[in-house]
């Protein structure tokens, strides 16, 4: 579903993507790891079209990215590290804009079971995005993801931030789309969540995967000795 | 998918405190524009006519005399003001309004309105027109500026850009929300100004609603030109703040910095002649001939006259004018006021080559500043362009000319060099007809105007084409 071949990003003489080769099939979550500047956000935004590669491709369900971004963008739902809403509108009339500018309309009691769904307060859904915590907007982001029924979803950081029982719900709910067959691309640096949640992780390093790990092969301790032995270089 | 961003646009507008404030506030001042043009108008509308009609009244009622002498006595022109005048008062501020037609003399139009108005009114009178083409501007960029660019700096253009909207259907998304936003104050000053025409509907209502209509259309392409310029730029700059910045330079500079450089530009290329410089070359011309005319009006004064006086010599068969079967004095002012009236048509039209040269390269300056365009366009159709005041300069001095001929034939019919005592009264001084003011057709006000149709079509179009290129490049 989400393919990557050779993709290479260049910026002047600073190489953010090194020909990176990877693959998210349906019913799969790719947990993406490294340190900062990486070339995790880079590849992300490569399959959002929000950057042009310098050479080789990004595709989406077999489609080239660049050369059909409106097309590609109708599989892909994107969570951010910080989902922003409009302040002046409610949390359900954000979710019913951006699930309408996805091609997507619901009946009002929709909208409201999936924002309950993803564990936004009943109380809240009628309450200004301007009142809302960072916790309460991932929320009304992961509605909107759902929203779309998208074949693939891509995740930038999207746990940073939340407490603890935010994190599991949000993990239990990326299962529940890994069991409907979608793809998931998370970028992150909770190596817990990515562990507990991840079919495979994979760890880049100066815009190159390093290291790809099967998830169930490996425990917590390992994950982290192995990324932390990566890091080192 | 054009229409749910264009709802949303309106909504988030709609519910931000700053724009109840501004829509509060631009409401408070059309409405104050427009009571306070209509009274303005009304006010100098019944002034002018009284006063006109109180000059035909002594006019008429001055006591028997001489016809020449009555000529003498003279009239008053008051330039009475087209309806439209209410919204746009253009010139009429700084333009004579009264001109007095007596014999022998050309006078300029005299009491210009802004000389009554205290030092407060030095920036101008608050008139609907003023505030469309300055504050509108200025409302349309504080509620668009932040349309692409605060959706930048906040986030949510990356949400939106990645489920796939196409970026001309979030442009004209924009460009509906915001336009359904600030027709909240255009739509009730159109409802006000038509409520206005229709309560003043005179004989002149096709061309009064022909009028409005274009003023209607003009505005509406300046509207849509700021709106195109501001979600172009919002699109294309770093930031928001980068974006208000840019859009309020402009626009400061394309509604203050911009008109007064294009005047004083203008008066610098094309120079003005003082009063006394073309009373000056008019006398002296008037005195030794206007060279290069046809006629007799190209011979010094005195040959001129002199001239005629031989051939009326030579016509009666007599040796002096004392012996002459008509009267000579009466004669001889006519030729002279007819004379001068060729020449001071001829001075009259090259001050007026000046002022149109000056204004043409005014309106050159459009093509840097929107409102230049839309400025001129807005007098012509409101009736207080250079060219009315040019229609009623010349049709005073049309019906000086012609006031002054009727007295003087009324004399010279009626007199002889042996019996040149004649008055006239009432009767004699009714063929002069009141003076009427008759403005220029809507093809006359809009005969100059075809440069500044072209030039606020082209900011309507490049800036649609800005607008339309810089969301293709849109950056997230």
């Amino acid at each position: 579903m989400l393919e990557a071949i050779k993709l290479r990003k260049e910026y002047g003489t600073n190489v953010a993507l090194k020909g990176l080769d990877l693959k998210v099939a349906p019913g799969e979550i790719y947990c993406m790891l490294g340190a900062n500047g990486a070339g995790k956000t880079t590849t992300v935004n490569c399959f959002l079209n929000f950057i042009t590669p310098s050479s080789g491709e990004a595709r989406i369900n077999g489609i080239n990215v660049q050369e059909n971004p409106l097309e590609t963008k109708k599989y892909i739902a994107y969570i951010p590290e910080n989902v922003m809403l409009y302040r002046n509108m409610t949390g359900i009339e954000n979710l019913q804009y951006f699930s309408k500018l996805g091609g997507h309309d619901y009946s009002e009691e929709t909208y409201r079971d999936l924002l309950k769904r993803c564990g936004l307060q009943v109380e809240a859904v009628d309450q200004n995005i301007g009142g809302y915590s960072k916790g309460m907007r991932q929320k009304v982001g992961i509605a909107i993801a759902l929203a779309k029924q998208a074949k693939a979803i891509l995740l930038d950081e999207p746990t940073s931030g939340l407490d603890p029982k935010s994190s599991n719900e949000f993990s239990a709910l990326l299962l529940e789309l890994k069991a409907s067959d979608v793809a998931i691309l998370m970028v992150t640096h909770d190596l817990f969540r990515a562990k507990e949640t991840g079919t495979r992780l994979g760890i880049m390093r100066q815009g190159a995967l390093v290291r790809e790990l099967t998830a169930s092969d490996v425990s917590h301790t390992e994950v982290e000795q192995i990324y932390l032995e990566e890091m080192k270089y | 998918m054009i229409g749910v961003i264009a709802k949303k646009e309106f909504l988030c507008l709609v519910r931000d405190g700053r724009f109840k404030w501004s829509v509060a506030i631009m409401l408070l001042l059309l409405l104050t524009s427009f009571a306070t043009g209509f009274q303005r108008y009304q006010s100098l509308h019944e002034t002018r006519e009284s006063a006109q009609e109180r000059d035909v009244e002594q006019w008429l009622d001055q006591d028997v005399k001489n016809p020449h002498m009555a000529a003498h006595f003279g009239n008053y022109a008051y330039k009475p003001q087209g309806t439209l005048a209410f919204f746009d008062s253009g010139i009429d501020n700084y333009a004579g309004t009264t001109l007095w037609m007596e014999a022998h003399k050309t006078n300029f139009a005299q009491n210009r309105p802004a000389e009554d108005n205290g030092a407060v009114s030095r920036f101008g009178d608050l008139t609907p027109s003023m505030i469309l083409q300055v504050l509108l501007p200025l409302v349309i960029i504080l509620l668009g500026f932040s349309a692409f660019a605060g959706e930048r700096d906040s986030g949510t253009l990356r949400q939106v850009m990645s489920l796939g909207v196409r970026p001309s259907d979030l442009l004209w998304g924009k460009f509906l929300g915001v336009g359904a936003a600030i027709s909240l104050i255009v739509v009730p000053a159109v409802v006000i100004g038509a409520a206005i025409l229709a309560f003043s509907l005179k004989s002149d209502s096709q061309e009064l609603g022909s009028r409005a209509g274009l003023l209607l259309i003009a505005y509406l392409i300046y509207v849509l030109a700021f709106l195109f310029l501001t979600l172009g730029v919002s699109a294309v700059a770093r930031s928001a703040k980068t974006a208000l910045v840019i859009l309020i330079g402009f626009w400061a500079f394309a509604s203050f910095l911009m008109p007064k450089a294009a005047s004083d530009i203008s008066k610098l290329a094309v120079v003005t002649p003082t009063f006394s410089e073309f009373y000056k070359d008019a006398k002296a011309t008037s005195a030794n001939g206007l060279k290069g005319a046809e006629g007799r009006v190209s011979m010094p004064q005195s040959d001129h006259v002199e001239l005629v006086r031989q051939e009326l010599l030579a016509q009666y068969n007599v040796a002096t004018v004392r012996d002459l079967p008509v009267y000579w004095v009466g004669i001889s002012m006519q030729v002279l006021e007819e004379r001068d009236y060729v020449i001071y048509q001829k001075f009259l039209g090259d001050l007026r080559d000046v002022f149109f040269s000056q204004q043409k390269l005014q309106d050159a300056f459009g093509f840097i500043s929107p409102l230049l365009p839309v400025r001129s366009l807005s007098m012509a159709l409101s009736g207080t362009s250079l060219i009315d005041q040019e229609q009623f300069n010349q049709t005073a001095q049309d019906f000086r000319i012609k006031m002054i001929t009727d007295m003087n034939n009324e004399l010279i019919d009626n007199t002889t060099m042996k019996d040149p005592l004649h008055v006239s009264g009432r009767e004699v001084f009714a063929k002069v007809p009141p003076y009427q003011y008759v403005p220029p057709t809507l093809s006359q006000s809009m005969q100059n105007q075809t440069q500044n149709i072209i030039l606020l079509a082209l900011w309507g179009l490049l800036s649609l084409l800005f607008a339309v290129m810089a969301v293709k490049r849109l950056h997230v």
